[in-house]
């Protein structure tokens, strides 16, 4: 049990590799299945960062930028989206980063800039309701 | 006997379709990360839902298989989360999705063996302590693969680990019908071995055919196939609650509701031949 796991996150991790058992061609087709999963999400999560960047190069950014890593824990799609817009150095991935950390639930203030327009995320406790305060235009 | 029930997978983007035909909808799947935070937008909508329906939560990363235990900050939450919405039992699938603390991010399936059958069994008593005394159902995932080594039949590991773990199934025929066609494995043959007594949920779904494959993708109309699995777990027991998932590509409201009265129909013609 322990080595099948073992060995089948190593290859989800990598893109492919061996699992003792199963067939080489499902392992790769298990572990793209997952990418595009995570892809998904985070498509779903950074809409003007894809618009920015576009359908193709988002794709071929993230796979580089994913390469070497798996996400961890309860907010991992957040948490790499956030990783991701970050990485890429432009002004769409870092402002749209900003505002995803926003809407964390572990956040309480967040201020996010885009052009002349400010937008404050305000949340006074965790479970209460998020309070968003626009300025500018 | 309880009425049996006849639900949908709730999806938000539905919710005035929803409350508009309320009538013909019993009970209601929430998805449990769509929750998990409990945010104040999050309570008001599980107040608004749970006012209306009965509920089940349906949850996508307790991991049960995992050999090297739960994540209980994960199980913790959803501690809190059925604290509040009080559903009437909450499942996940008989899977694992993370080791060493990895998320792999799909339902990566089990060996059919006792050491599994021990690790989900473990790992069952640990997230009862944790999450309490809700009814806890594990669901059939498709299996993407099969693992080598298997020791039972797949509908006799599904058997083993309810009987094992003391818990209830939900039973997802679409993926008894994935499994047929990917795996080669023979559907009728796992429900004469899943204990239906132990079956709370029956989920209905359709998938697509994808080059070589059938991808469970829970987004399309019931096939046909799956309408006979159907037929042939209600002849042996109507299941006490249906439910009708779709997870995207949503059609109009009224396909789904039409979806529903038919697997009301077949709950019908199984009485009607044990009279």
């Amino acid at each position: 049990m322990i080595a099948y796991q073992h060995a089948l996150t190593l290859a989800v991790a990598h893109g492919g590799g061996s699992v003792p058992g199963i067939r080489d061609r499902d392992v790769a087709t298990f572990a793209e299945m997952a990418a595009r999963k995570r892809l998904a999400a985070l498509r779903a999560l950074l809409p003007r960062t894809l618009a920015a960047l576009g359908w193709t190069a988002f794709e071929r950014r993230y796979r580089a930028f994913a390469a070497n890593r798996m996400p961890c824990g309860p907010e991992r799609y957040r948490d790499e989206a956030i990783a991701f817009a970050r990485s890429l150095g432009e002004p769409a991935g870092r402002e749209e980063a900003r505002s995803v950390a926003a809407h964390g639930p572990g956040r309480r203030l967040a201020l996010v800039r885009e052009g002349r327009r400010i937008t404050l995320y305000l949340r006074f406790r965790h479970t209460s309701r998020l309070r968003v305060v626009r300025l500018g235009r | 006997m309880n009425v049996p029930m006849y639900g949908l997978l709730y999806r938000a983007e539905q919710r005035a379709a929803l409350f508009a035909t309320r009538p013909r909808v019993d009970a209601l799947e929430l998805v449990a990360e769509h929750f998990l935070d409990l945010t104040a937008e999050q309570r008001d909508e599980l107040d608004l839902l749970r006012a209306h329906f009965p509920l089940t939560i349906h949850a996508l990363g307790t991991s049960i298989g995992s050999a090297d235990g739960l994540d209980e900050r994960y199980l913790e939450r959803i501690a809190r989360l059925i604290a509040y919405a009080r559903p009437m039992w909450w499942s996940d699938h008989l899977a694992f999705t993370r080791y060493g603390g990895v998320e792999l991010g799909a339902f990566a399936p089990l060996p059919h063996t006792q050491a599994a059958v021990d690790v989900v069994a473990r790992n069952a008593a640990r997230l009862r302590a944790i999450v309490g005394g809700v009814p806890f159902a594990l669901e059939n995932p498709a299996a993407p693969f099969a693992v080598a080594g298997a020791e039972m039949s797949p509908g006799a590991f599904v058997a083993a680990v309810a009987r094992a773990a003391d818990c209830s199934l939900v039973l997802d025929l679409e993926n008894l019908h994935a499994d047929a066609w990917n795996l080669g494995t023979d559907p009728d043959a796992a429900l004469a071995e899943i204990p239906l007594e132990r079956v709370v949920e029956v989920h209905l779904a359709g998938g697509r055919r994808a080059a070589d494959a059938y991808a469970d993708s829970h987004d399309a109309p019931v096939p046909a196939t799956t309408w006979r699995l159907y037929e042939t777990v209600c002849r042996r027991r109507i299941p006490p609650l249906t439910l009708v998932e779709r997870e995207s590509a949503l059609p109009p409201f009224e396909a789904m509701l039409r979806e529903l009265d038919d697997a009301r129909s077949f709950r019908n013609a199984a009485r009607e031949i044990a009279a």
